[in-house]
C-alpha cells in the first residue's frame, strides 16, 4: 500500500493540530499530562516532518527550500525543533501553547498551496544553500519563540500592574522566567542571524560576484539585525528588561515576518524565490 | 432499618460563645465518645469537632430514641438545658446527613470555601472513632466515601486554588513576578503583625534573606532573630532597598515612607531588576505613583484584598462544580447502603 505525499503531509498537519489541542488542554486545566501529550505528539509530528523534508530533498537531489511551499514547511519544521529544545531545557510545557498554533498555521497554509515539484534554479544548487537557509530559519524560529515569551510577558505584566487577576494569571509563568527565556531566545536568534547574513554574503560573492547588493531581503535582514542589536545593547548597557525588551521583541517579530514574507512578495529582488 | 443521624452546629448556625461550649478538645474527645457509646439506642458514633463546627454522627435503629440520646448527650456536655441550645443546632438524617457530611469534607460548608484543613479534620475524627471501636458498617461506609469525595473535589476542581488571605495573596503575587524565591531578599519595614505573617510565609516558601528595619532597633532585632535575618537601623533603609527584591512596609508613619522618587532611584541602582512593594501600612506607607515605574509592582492592603476577592469569586464558581460531584456521589453511595427512610420535615437546616 502506498500513500501519496499529500496524504502523509495531511497526517502531519493532523499530528500538529492534535498537539496544539493537547497544549490547549494543558493551558486550561494546568494538568502536566496534557502538556506531555502535546509534546509527544509534536515530537512524533516532527519526526514525520523530518522524513518529508528529506524526501523532498531527495527528489530535488539537493537541499530544497525554494518556493513558498517548501519554505513554509521548512520554517514550521525549524520552529518545532527550536521550541522542543527550549521546552526540553526548561522543563515547562508553556512554549508549545503558543508555538504549536503558529506551526499549525504554517503547515496548514502550505498544505493548501501548490506543492508541485518544480525545477530548482541552478544558482540554488549549492552547499551554501543548506547553510545559509538553515541559519536564517533558525534565527527566525528563535525570534518567533522570543515573540511568544514577549506576548506572555506583556499579558502577565498588565495583570500584575493593573491588579486585575483573571484566568490567565494562574496559567502563565513568572515574569522573571518569561523575561529570561525571551532574552535567551533573542541571543540565539541574533547569533544565527549574524551567521546567516555572513554565510549569505560569502555565497553571494561566489554566485553573484559581490558580497552585498542591497537587495530588499538583504536590506531588511540588516534592519532586523540592527533591531535586535538595539535589543541586546539596551539590555546589556541600559539594563532594559521586562516590558521594554518584550515590546522590542514584538516589533522584531513583525519586521522578521516582513523580511520573510513581505519582502518576497512586495519587493522583488534577487531573493524572490518564494514568489516564483 | 438503620438510621444515620446528625446533630451539629457550625459557624453559620451558632455564635462563637456557643461553638466554644460545644467544642470537644482532643483530650475531651475520648471520654465523649465513650459516653456516647453508653447510650443503648446508639449503635455507632463519631464526633467531628473543629473551631467552626461540632457535629455528632450516630447510627441507630430507633430514630426517636437516638435523637433523644443526642440531645441528652449534648446538653450534658455543654452543661446547658436543651431548650436553650436547641436553636443553634441542626438535625439531619440519613441521606441528608450523608449529603451534609460530603459537603463538609469537600469544604463546601467551610467558612472559607475550599480551605484544606477540613478534610484532614474529617479524617482525624474518623480514625479517632475507629480506634475507640465506635464505628460499624454504616458510619464506616459514609466516612470512607466522604473522604473520597473530599479528595475528588480537590483534584477535579480548582476549589482550593488562589490565595484568599492578605499574606498568601502576597506570596502568590511574588511567585508570579519572581521565578524562584530562594535567591531573593526581603526587607520588612516596621514590625506589624501581617507583615510578620507575610515574611513567615515567604520564608517557608524558600526566601533565605530577611532584613528587618524598625524605628526601635530592639523590636527589629527580635523579629530578625525569628527568621535568622538581619536587623538594620531605620535610617539605613534606602541602602538596603537597593538589595531587596521584596519590600514589605507596615509602619504607622503619617506620611509616605517610600516616595515614587525614592522608588525610581532604587530601580536605577538595582539595574531595573523587578521590585515587589507590599504596602500594609495605614495610612499608606508607599506613594501609589510608584506602581507606574517600570518593573515595580506595588500592592497595598486594598489591592491584596481585591486579589483575594477575585480568587474567592473563582472559588465560588468552582464550588458549583464541586456541588455536582457531591450530589452524584450521594446518589451512588445511597445505592450501596440500606438506610432508613428520609423524612424531609425532620431535616432542619438553618
Amino acid at each position: 500500500m502506498t500513500f501519496s505525499y499529500q496524504t502523509i503531509f495531511s497526517f502531519l498537519v493532523f499530528l500538529y493540530v492534535s498537539s496544539a489541542i493537547g497544549y490547549f488542554f494543558f493551558f486550561t486545566t494546568q494538568k502536566q499530562k496534557f502538556g506531555l501529550l502535546g509534546f509527544v505528539l509534536a515530537f512524533s509530528g516532527w519526526i514525520l516532518h523530518t522524513g518529508l523534508v528529506a524526501y523532498r530533498c531527495l527528489v530535488f537531489k539537493s537541499f530544497a527550500v525554494s518556493g513558498l511551499y517548501e519554505s513554509l514547511s521548512f520554517f514550521a519544521w525549524v520552529i518545532v525543533l527550536v521550541y522542543m529544545i527550549s521546552e526540553f531545557r526548561h522543563k515547562q510545557h508553556i512554549d508549545g501553547v503558543f508555538v504549536l498554533p503558529l506551526a499549525v498555521s504554517l503547515v496548514a497554509y502550505a498544505s493548501v498551496i501548490n506543492s508541485d515539484i518544480r525545477p530548482l534554479p541552478a544558482v540554488l544548487r549549492s552547499p551554501w544553500m543548506a547553510v545559509h537557509v538553515t541559519l536564517c530559519f533558525l534565527s527566525y524560529a528563535c525570534f518567533t519563540l522570543a515573540f511568544c515569551f514577549a506576548i506572555m510577558y506583556i499579558w502577565q505584566e498588565k495583570e500584575l500592574k493593573s491588579r486585575k487577576i483573571d484566568v490567565f494569571f494562574f496559567r502563565l509563568p513568572a515574569l522573571e522566567f518569561l523575561d529570561r527565556l525571551g532574552y535567551r531566545a533573542v541571543v540565539f536568534g541574533f547569533v544565527f542571524l549574524s551567521l546567516g547574513i555572513v554565510s549569505g554574503s560569502i555565497w553571494a560573492q561566489k554566485a553573484w560576484g559581490t558580497f552585498w547588493s542591497w537587495d530588499p531581503k538583504e536590506t531588511f535582514s540588516l534592519i532586523l539585525w540592527f533591531l535586535y542589536l538595539v535589543y541586546l545593547h539596551g539590555r546589556l548597557i541600559a539594563f532594559w528588561r521586562g516590558k521594554k525588551s518584550a515590546n522590542l521583541a514584538i516589533i522584531g517579530f513583525a519586521v522578521m515576518l516582513f523580511t520573510y514574507l513581505g519582502v518576497s512578495f512586495l519587493l522583488p529582488g534577487l531573493h524572490s524565490y518564494l514568489s516564483k | 432499618m438503620m438510621n444515620i443521624q446528625l446533630l451539629g452546629l457550625n459557624h453559620k448556625s451558632a455564635p462563637i460563645e456557643i461553638r466554644e461550649k460545644a467544642f470537644f478538645s482532643e483530650s475531651k474527645l475520648e471520654a465523649a465518645l465513650a459516653g456516647l457509646k453508653e447510650y443503648k439506642a446508639i449503635e455507632e458514633c463519631l464526633i467531628l469537632s473543629t473551631c467552626n463546627r461540632t457535629e455528632i454522627y450516630v447510627a441507630s435503629f430507633d430514630r426517636v430514641n437516638g435523637l433523644g440520646c443526642l440531645w441528652d448527650f449534648i446538653s450534658r456536655s455543654m452543661a446547658m438545658p436543651e431548650s436553650q441550645i436547641k436553636k443553634y443546632f441542626y438535625i439531619l438524617e440519613n441521606k441528608f446527613a450523608m449529603a451534609h457530611l460530603f459537603q463538609v469534607a469537600a469544604s463546601l460548608d467551610s467558612m472559607i470555601i475550599g480551605e484544606t484543613q477540613i478534610l484532614g479534620q474529617v479524617k482525624d475524627a474518623y480514625f479517632r472513632a475507629r480506634e475507640k471501636n465506635c464505628l460499624g458498617r454504616n458510619l464506616n461506609t459514609i466516612f470512607d466515601e466522604a473522604i473520597r469525595v473530599g479528595k475528588k473535589v480537590r483534584t477535579q476542581t480548582q476549589i482550593g486554588k488562589g490565595a484568599i488571605s492578605t499574606s498568601t495573596a502576597a506570596i502568590e503575587l511574588s511567585r508570579k513576578i519572581f521565578e524562584s524565591l530562594e535567591d531573593k531578599k526581603v526587607l520588612i519595614i516596621g514590625a506589624g503583625k501581617i507583615g510578620e505573617l507575610t515574611v513567615k510565609n515567604l520564608s517557608s516558601r524558600g526566601i533565605k534573606t530577611v532584613i528587618v528595619a524598625n524605628r526601635t532597633l530592639i523590636k527589629a532585632q527580635e523579629l530578625a532573630e525569628r527568621f535568622c535575618g538581619e536587623a538594620i537601623k531605620f535610617e539605613n533603609i534606602f541602602d538596603y532597598m537597593r538589595l531587596s527584591d521584596i519590600i514589605i512596609s507596615s509602619t504607622s508613619a503619617p506620611h509616605f515612607v517610600i516616595t515614587a522618587a525614592d522608588a525610581a532611584k532604587v530601580m536605577r541602582a538595582r539595574n531595573n531588576a523587578p521590585l515587589f512593594l507590599i504596602d500594609l501600612g495605614l495610612p499608606r506607607n508607599i506613594d501609589p505613583a510608584a506602581n507606574a515605574i517600570e518593573n515595580v509592582y506595588l500592592y497595598n492592603i486594598d489591592d491584596l484584598a481585591q486579589v483575594c476577592d477575585a480568587n474567592l469569586n473563582q472559588r465560588r464558581s468552582e464550588a458549583q462544580k464541586a456541588q455536582q460531584i457531591v450530589d452524584s456521589c450521594v446518589e451512588l453511595a445511597l445505592k450501596k447502603m440500606n438506610l432508613g427512610g428520609t423524612r424531609q420535615e425532620e431535616s432542619i437546616i438553618k
